[in-house]
């Protein structure tokens, strides 16, 4: 490269360095312009912690605007718990006016029982943030109760706290809502872990399981289960709190401390976080006692009958309003030789004699609710010989007072009969005895007359052959 | 120019929340890059509040600031970033017409 050469290079570089030392200087100028119009928000200093941000008063306006306008009370306390300012919001909630709060002590804004809160939120230290439920006192004396987070903020000069207050009124309403529910439901209602242990129980679920509710939630939903249903509950459980299920019922048995089953209808569902896990088991318990025992006196005392019904000499039938068998006891196979299975679906008609069918019929037709009906016939056996039979019938009928049923009562009476018939061929030989024993006697008189007569007419005769002359 | 030749603007804007300056800066940023620049800008926008690290790094000592890494030379523009044409000259972008500089400047 030539001296001349390297010369034009050297000048050309120093001049692109000056034109990026103008340009720099430009734009420092530019800076300088800018934050000495206002044009900039905050600067950057050093100091011995580090970079330092100094906010520039106008810069604070949005923040400031966004505080006061806030939907929650915000305030800002001394160290000492003096209130160094308080938004509209937080002077609503204590019913005050704004300039009345500043330079009060908090703590005479809360109630007696709350000192010890309040102290806890006061020593919120630096970069700390403290939530805490309190009450503030009205002017007149009422009340409101809030959800108090406190941050504490070191200024150097001190540290303060910045205390946003929500109002819970709403929700203290309808906490106290809830409260009086459950307090006040007749079916037992309960909240549990996802373990199964009662977080939360009502009255009503107390009765029913006969704890109280301090020992209630000492337990399981397993530790109250009457043993031979753990295995059924368990599996529903699990498939509700895996989401398999959404809820399910269920009729089962609990256990009193003294030893007795309560029965009950239980409801269960679930009460899930918003990432889908589980918060809560929510347990609903309606009294089903005496509904069960009820039912199960009367299914032993259907068995009792039914008992009583197969055991008997007599034939026990229950038909439909058509006349068809639904039920015989047993003894039929005795009285008429028919296995009850085969004639169930049969119209009783094709069992009766053709000969006392049409009595038959008249009689069961006129079989009204409440009323019944005795009919003596010849029921067909399974050799095709017909017995007679004593046949009681009596409807039963709905709460619509439509037949439902007709029970029928069958006795056998063909001894009975055979008994009345030979009485009867008895009495008809005897009237023929006595008409002929009448007869002869009769006859016995006419000849007797007859015999009187011829004597009389012989005496008559022999008279006058003994005294002619008196001729 | 072929679309290949387009230059790529490497950008970062400090801003202080939302204050005034930095709320007008991060409007006309923000419109430039999405309107004449689009496609061809990475902007990072950082609240000095929560990156100090970054602040050291740059030598911020105003907000808000926008500083050009690419294409060189390295600048950076303090205050009254509102100002579009401040910001066009500061990018090395041609004057915009005389209606559109109204616009930008309320």
């Amino acid at each position: 490269m030539s001296s001349a050469a390297a010369g034009r290079s050297d000048h050309e570089s120093l001049m692109e360095h000056e034109r990026d030392l103008l340009r720099e200087v430009g734009d420092l100028r530019a800076a300088l312009e800018a934050i000495r119009r206002g044009g900039i928000d905050a600067v950057v200093l050093p100091g011995p912690q580090g970079e330092n941000l100094y906010t520039l008063t106008s810069a604070d306006r949005p923040y400031r605007v966004l505080v006061e306008e806030m939907g929650e009370g915000a305030a800002t306390l001394s160290e000492h718990g003096i209130v160094l300012y308080a938004n509209k919001r937080f002077a609503d909630l204590l019913g005050r006016d704004r300039a009345d709060l500043l330079g009060r002590d908090l703590t005479d804004l809360v109630p007696a029982q709350d000192p010890e809160v309040m102290d806890d939120l006061l020593a919120t230290g630096p970069g700390r943030t403290t939530h805490m439920e309190l009450t503030l006192v009205h002017a007149d004396g009422s009340t409101t109760p809030v959800l108090a987070s406190a941050t504490g903020l070191d200024l150097e000069w001190s540290v303060v706290r910045c205390l946003i207050i929500a109002d819970l009124t709403r929700r203290v309403e309808a906490e106290e809502l809830f409260r009086l529910t459950m307090e006040n439901a007749t079916i037992g209602m309960s909240l549990e872990s996802p373990e199964g242990r009662f977080t939360l129980v009502n009255p009503a679920l107390c009765r029913m399981l006969g704890r109280d509710a301090e020992t209630l939630m000492k337990t399981t939903w397993q530790d109250v289960t009457h043993p031979d249903d753990l295995a059924v509950d368990e599996g529903l459980f699990d498939d509700l709190k895996a989401g398999r299920i959404p809820s399910f019922r269920v009729r089962k048995r609990y256990l009193r401390p003294d030893g007795s089953v309560f029965w009950g209808d239980l409801w269960m569902s679930t009460v899930r976080n918003d990432d889908g896990s589980l918060q809560s088991l929510i347990g609903q318990v309606v009294d089903v006692n005496e509904q069960v025992q009820a039912t199960e006196k009367l299914a032993e005392s259907e068995k009792q009958y039914r008992l009583l019904a197969e055991n008997a000499s007599d034939v026990v039938m229950r038909l439909d309003p058509g006349r068809r068998f639904e039920w015989m006891s047993g003894s039929v196979a005795d009285v008429l030789g028919w296995a009850a299975p085969d004639l169930v679906d049969q119209v009783v008609d094709e069992f009766i004699h053709p000969d006392d069918l049409p009595q038959f019929r008249q009689l069961i037709n006129g079989v009204g609710p409440g009323s019944g009906v005795r009919v003596e016939c010849r029921f067909r056996r399974s050799d095709d010989t017909y017995r007679w039979v004593d046949y009681r019938a009596r409807a039963k009928v709905g709460e619509d007072g439509t037949p439902q049923s007709l029970v029928v009562g069958l006795v056998d009476i063909e001894a009975r009969k055979v008994a009345e018939a030979k009485e009867l061929d008895r009495l008809y030989e005897l009237e023929r005895f006595q008409q002929l024993t009448v007869g002869r006697e009769l006859k016995m008189i006419v000849l007797k007359r007859e015999i009187e007569h011829l004597k009389s007419s012989i005496s008559a005769d022999r008279r006058d052959s003994a005294n002619p002359l008196e001729t | 120019m072929t679309e290949e030749a387009q230059p790529h603007w490497y950008l970062t804007l400090y801003v202080s929340g939302a204050s005034p300056n930095s709320a007008a800066a991060l409007d006309a940023v923000q419109r430039l890059c999405d309107g004449e620049l689009a496609g061809q800008v990475d902007l990072q926008i950082v609240d000095v509040r929560d990156q100090p690290a970054l602040v050291v790094r740059d030598n911020i000592v105003a907000v808000p600031t926008l500083v050009k890494r690419l294409p060189a030379p390295l600048r950076c523009l303090v205050g009254d970033l509102g100002d579009i044409a401040r910001v066009r000259i500061g990018l090395g972008l041609p004057a915009a017409p005389a209606n559109e500089t109204q616009e930008q400047k309320p």
